[in-house]
């Protein structure tokens, strides 16, 4: 039975928000696989304390569901019972709240908008060296309870206690009543293709020092990034130091040419460690402004599939780092971000001009130096302050052009056989040099290459 | 058979009142079959061809005057019909699953009205000699235009073997119904929600190797008509993963028909006593009642 709200005083009037009304907002703002993903951002930001600052080896996040409930635990240092009752599950960071240099968890939201976005009752426990917890919340018991109650915004911590096994630390959180758009993701036949596909991007930089995540028994691998780069192709790659309002945010700049996928091209965008941006194409990061340079008629952006740019801040405070709440994407308007607008964009114009001009002569000796530069892992760059590029001394790709077309089915299958051929790009050769022979016509054959 | 299926949809309504929207190709032979059996009216072609030589060649070969047929992409033809009648709904693709054949499952799952049929026959294999050396899992990738399509147990496994082609198609095929049908269930009351049952799924050669899935889509009200079409009855009915095999017997006429003269009984002669093949026999057991018993010749 819900509690009677205490009398106001004659001249107050009631301006606190109800929790139903609270809960319906605070999940509006994230997606149902982005609030998983906050559950690790926690986790990772945990491990990173016990780290030291960025080398994860042994730290395994563990996630599990079924069709009735999930969990993900970790071996992460753990919350201490202090961090449990004054911060850890307040709504927004206290201004006392212990500091996390370099996390990714910054306004104090994540981890409770996660599982209420998740499900009606969720239980978390957590145990340091020292000592252990667990609180267990049934959301539906506690928005029962009046928001003016003396203890309308608490939960009830079930056991607390010191921890005779110090070598077991960890977080476990289970999740149960699932919403029903929770469950019909946990029944989808590729709910962990999809979620493995964003955990490896969203933390790859984690992954790929030394941190474990495994979903439903699957382990996700992360694939390192990375630009080609070559003494005749050389991105761009620095760093800087910005001081905002007296908070010290490290930002390095990379920017060059990769494989030429336009799904893969734009800018990647890390927040201590965390990416919020994937292959952004849009005015936010300036992507319009630099292809078209003010023109009236858009270019086409397939030209520029190869441009690859990436930003990493870091820095030991969150809140000047320039994410969204959800952390799945740039706050435009962030001061760290603006002062860099003007170098992410003077590095993409340096990138597009190249870009400009392989296009303009695709089988040059431009193109044999991007075909001839090595994929290097962004963590291997020398500093390098511009964009440079020499063409290639190397001797030149022979010209080639592709034809394509389509006929009965049948009869390539018996051209096939006919020639012993193995594949249809072989018939398609085959029968071309066939009629160049018998038609005398004079070239001199090039040397093909296959897959081009 | 797939006549037989979807005269059981009379406890949803009389068979003859749906419309029937298929891919005839130049033969027609699914209209012309569907509409002897079952009577449907209308019945909507959906050709993919802009040739306007094609296109006179379609129209030179329908057999019905009900048959209005649509030139363009289903996933661009469909969007433009009415969905406010029950439906059999046949997508008989030419080629193997690619994101265009779920772009039309998503959009059919959130139209279709409640007690229609939608079936979906594609081809079975992910051999392609263009794509050169990509790995099966990847080629399907590539089809499918995203790796979020791929049931997770295959894409940790990194590969797809050749035998397990029609039931990675199959899931991917019903998560797509699913999804569709979760979107359009959302806000819905309960006991007022959509859902659909898998009445059958066909494996058979034609050419290439091919399956054919077939669903009926209903409302959670109407879980007793859908119980009277006693669609578990069929004997080809299946629900689940298993597919039921399509496999013509390798008999002469006399031989099937010998076989048909058999019985336990003895009054004729037993099964047992024919010199055949008893695999042979077996499939044309398993196909007996729907075999063809008379042969169309046209006289010119």
């Amino acid at each position: 039975m819900p509690e009677k709200s205490p009398p106001l005083e004659s001249n107050t009037v009631n301006a606190a928000p109800t929790k139903r009304f609270f809960i319906s907002v605070l999940i509006k703002d994230i997606n149902f696989m982005d609030a998983i993903v906050e559950l690790v951002d926690n986790s990772v930001d945990s491990a990173r304390t016990g780290s030291g600052g960025g080398n994860f080896a042994g730290t395994v996040i563990d996630i599990d569901h079924t069709e009735s409930e999930f969990s993900i635990s970790d071996n992460a240092p753990g919350i201490s019972i202090r961090t449990a009752k004054n911060s850890a599950f307040r709504f927004g960071r206290p201004d006392d709240a212990p500091s996390n240099p370099g996390a990714v968890g910054e306004f104090g939201v994540g981890m409770k908008r996660a599982l209420f976005k998740m499900g009606r009752h969720f239980v978390v426990s957590s145990a340091t060296a020292e000592e252990y917890f667990s609180v267990d919340v049934d959301v539906d018991e506690w928005e029962a309870q009046t928001e003016t109650a003396p203890n309308g915004w608490t939960f009830v911590m079930r056991t607390a206690g010191t921890n005779d096994d110090p070598a077991k630390k960890g977080t476990k959180i289970v999740v149960d009543k699932l919403y029903d758009y929770a469950i019909e993701e946990f029944k989808s036949v590729n709910f962990d293709t999809r979620l493995i596909a964003i955990l490896k991007e969203a933390h790859a930089n984690s992954l790929t020092s030394g941190l474990e995540i495994i979903v439903n028994k699957t382990a996700v691998s992360a694939i390192p990034a990375t630009i080609l780069s070559s003494q005749e192709l050389l991105p761009i790659s620095y760093e800087q130091v910005l001081d905002i309002s007296g908070k010290e945010v490290r930002v390095r700049i990379i920017a060059g040419v990769g494989d030429p996928l336009l799904a893969d091209a734009g800018w990647y965008v890390y927040c201590n460690g965390r990416q919020i941006e994937k292959a952004e194409k849009t005015e936010r990061t300036g992507w319009n402004s630099a292809i078209d340079g003010g023109e009236t008629v858009p270019k086409p952006h397939w030209q520029f599939r190869r441009f690859r740019g990436y930003l990493f801040f870091e820095s030991d405070y969150q809140d000047v780092l320039p994410w969204n709440t959800t952390k799945t994407g740039l706050d435009v308007e962030a001061p760290a971000y603006r002062r860099i607008r003007a170098d992410m964009s003077s590095a993409m114009l340096q990138v597009i001009d190249f870009l400009n001009q392989l296009d303009s002569e695709p089988d040059g000796p431009l193109a044999a130096s991007v075909a001839a530069a090595p994929r290097v892992e962004l963590t291997n760059l020398a500093p390098n302050p511009s964009f440079s590029f020499k063409p290639s001394t190397r001797p030149q790709r022979p010209k080639q052009s592709r034809i394509s077309y389509l006929m009965n089915s049948e009869m390539v299958e018996a051209v096939k056989e006919s020639l012993g051929a193995r594949s249809n790009p072989e018939v398609g050769k085959q029968t071309f040099e066939y009629y160049v022979r018998e038609e005398g016509i004079d070239c001199v054959p090039e040397e093909s290459v296959d897959g081009q | 058979m797939m006549a037989e299926a979807f005269l059981r949809l009379r406890p949803f309504g009389s068979i003859e009142s749906y419309r029937y929207v298929g891919m005839g190709s130049v033969y027609f032979s699914d209209f012309s079959l569907f509409h002897g059996l079952c009577g449907f009216d209308p019945m909507i072609s959906i050709e993919w061809t802009d040739d306007a030589k094609i296109q006179k060649r379609f129209e030179l070969n329908v057999p019905l005057g009900n048959i209005e047929l649509l030139f363009g992409h289903s996933n661009v033809t469909l969007p433009t019909l009415p969905w406010d009648l029950r439906s059999v709904v046949w997508l008989d693709y030419d080629g193997s699953l690619g994101k265009e054949v779920l772009t039309d499952v998503r959009y059919l799952a959130a139209k279709m009205q409640p007690g229609s049929f939608l079936a979906v026959s594609v081809n079975a294999s992910l051999n392609d000699t263009d794509e050169g050396s990509k790995s099966s899992l990847q080629v399907l990738t590539d089809r499918l235009g995203s790796i979020g399509k791929i049931p997770s147990h295959v894409a940790s496994a990194g590969a797809i073997k050749a035998r397990e082609v029609a039931a990675v198609y199959r899931e991917i095929l019903t998560q797509e119904l699913l999804d569709g049908i979760n979107d359009r269930n959302a806000g819905r009351p309960v006991g007022q929600k959509l859902c659909f049952e898998q009445v059958f799924f066909f494996r058979y050669e034609d050419g290439a190797p091919m399956l054919s899935l077939g669903w009926v889509i209903f409302d959670e009200g109407q879980r007793a008509s859908y119980a009277q079409c006693s669609f578990h009855t069929l004997t080809f009915y299946k629900s689940g993963p298993d597919p039921f095999a399509i496999s013509p017997p390798l008999l002469t006429s006399t031989e099937l028909r010998e076989v048909s003269r058999c019985d336990q009984d003895g009054k004729y002669r037993k099964i047992e006593e024919l010199p055949l093949p008893p695999s042979e026999v077996d499939k044309f057991q398993k196909l007996r009642r729907y075999w063809p018993i008379t042969s169309y010749a046209e006289m010119t």
